[in-house]
């Protein structure tokens, strides 16, 4: 019998990264780079930078797999130099999202992780369950705040 | 031993609660009901009245306590006479979903759920539903968290 936790993260994660493709696609880079309420706020490259950098970290800390290198910092400060680039990018990241969901057919949720430093302020160790709950939720959460800007942007120029 | 999904579930909605919090205290009632995109998006009041309501109503799915009375068209027409009123609600609300995963209880996360308002019959884990429920809650703390900064950059801009 399939893994009720892992086969619904499955398909909530991957109903996410698509809806995070669809968030930036066919955008010109200057919206890529806009930051809808100044420095304070992310722009849509930063933000798919980080969260997908974040989920797949995550991810591989759910499943017991090689956790990726990762410059947390680095990911505020990107800024996009060709949206077909930027595409790219996420689309290799997405898909090393899935591939670590894919990397097992099951898990012992309440295992401990360690999280190596590599989470931000995460504590240094968590259960796995805590890790894909946290992937799946800080995706959304950021999948959002892109269709929000995204939805801002358009405002503010709206097409010819 | 606590269920981890359980454990993992009290954390993001306690983590949950501290940055809604931020995001509506101490701003006035304009900026609490206002749309940063028209009305084709959310007031900080509708997202929070709605994300808990949702919330508490999907938990109750996963974890198969009895489902709370839900108008979901209402949830998009609230409004908050002020920040007060607008926290004691999602005070209340915080509260109903932080028992619904109290660590006392024994939850069969492969058990079969299914919609009780769905007009068709749709099954799924109950792992997915504590996931949904999770995740959909994020989505909207995200989305308050940038209307807020929106309103304090355009507050800011009429003032300058």
């Amino acid at each position: 019998m399939p893994d009720p936790v892992l086969e619904s993260a499955r398909h909530l994660v991957g109903e996410s990264l698509t809806d995070l493709r669809s968030s930036i696609e066919g955008l010109p880079v200057e919206a890529l780079n806009w930051r809808p309420a100044g420095d304070d706020s992310n722009s849509l490259f930063v933000l798919a930078t980080h969260t997908l950098h974040a989920t797949r970290l995550w991810l591989c800390i759910a499943m017991g797999a090689p956790l990726p290198d990762r410059d947390r910092n680095s990911e505020f400060q990107g800024m996009a130099d060709d949206a077909g680039d930027c595409l790219s990018l996420v689309d290799e990241l997405s898909e090393d999202c899935r591939a670590a969901l894919r990397s097992a057919e099951g898990a012992d949720w309440a295992a401990r992780r360690l999280t190596q430093g590599r989470g931000g302020d995460a504590p240094p160790e968590v259960t796995a369950a805590h890790a894909l709950i946290h992937a799946t939720e800080h995706l959304r959460g950021h999948v959002d705040q892109m269709s929000l800007t995204r939805r801002l942007w358009e405002q503010r120029s709206p097409a010819p | 031993m606590t269920d981890p999904l359980l454990a993992s579930a009290r954390e993001v909605l306690r983590r949950t609660r501290a940055d809604m919090r931020a995001s509506i205290e101490g701003i006035p009632p304009d900026a609490l009901n206002w749309r940063p995109a028209g009305n084709d998006t959310n007031s900080i009041a509708v997202l929070a009245t709605h994300s808990l309501t949702s919330t508490r109503w999907w938990l109750s799915v996963a974890v198969d306590a009895p489902i709370p009375d839900r108008d979901r068209p209402t949830e998009f027409e609230a409004s908050a006479r002020d920040a007060g009123e607008l926290l004691a609600l999602t005070g209340g609300l915080f509260e109903d979903c932080l028992s619904l995963v109290d660590g006392s209880r024994t939850v069969d996360w492969a058990a079969v759920r299914s919609d009780p308002d769905a007009e068709q019959d749709q099954q799924f884990p109950a792992a997915w539903a504590v996931l949904h429920a999770l995740q959909h809650i994020r989505e909207h703390e995200g989305q308050m968290s940038l209307t807020r900064q929106l309103w304090e950059r355009r507050a800011a801009e009429r003032h300058a």
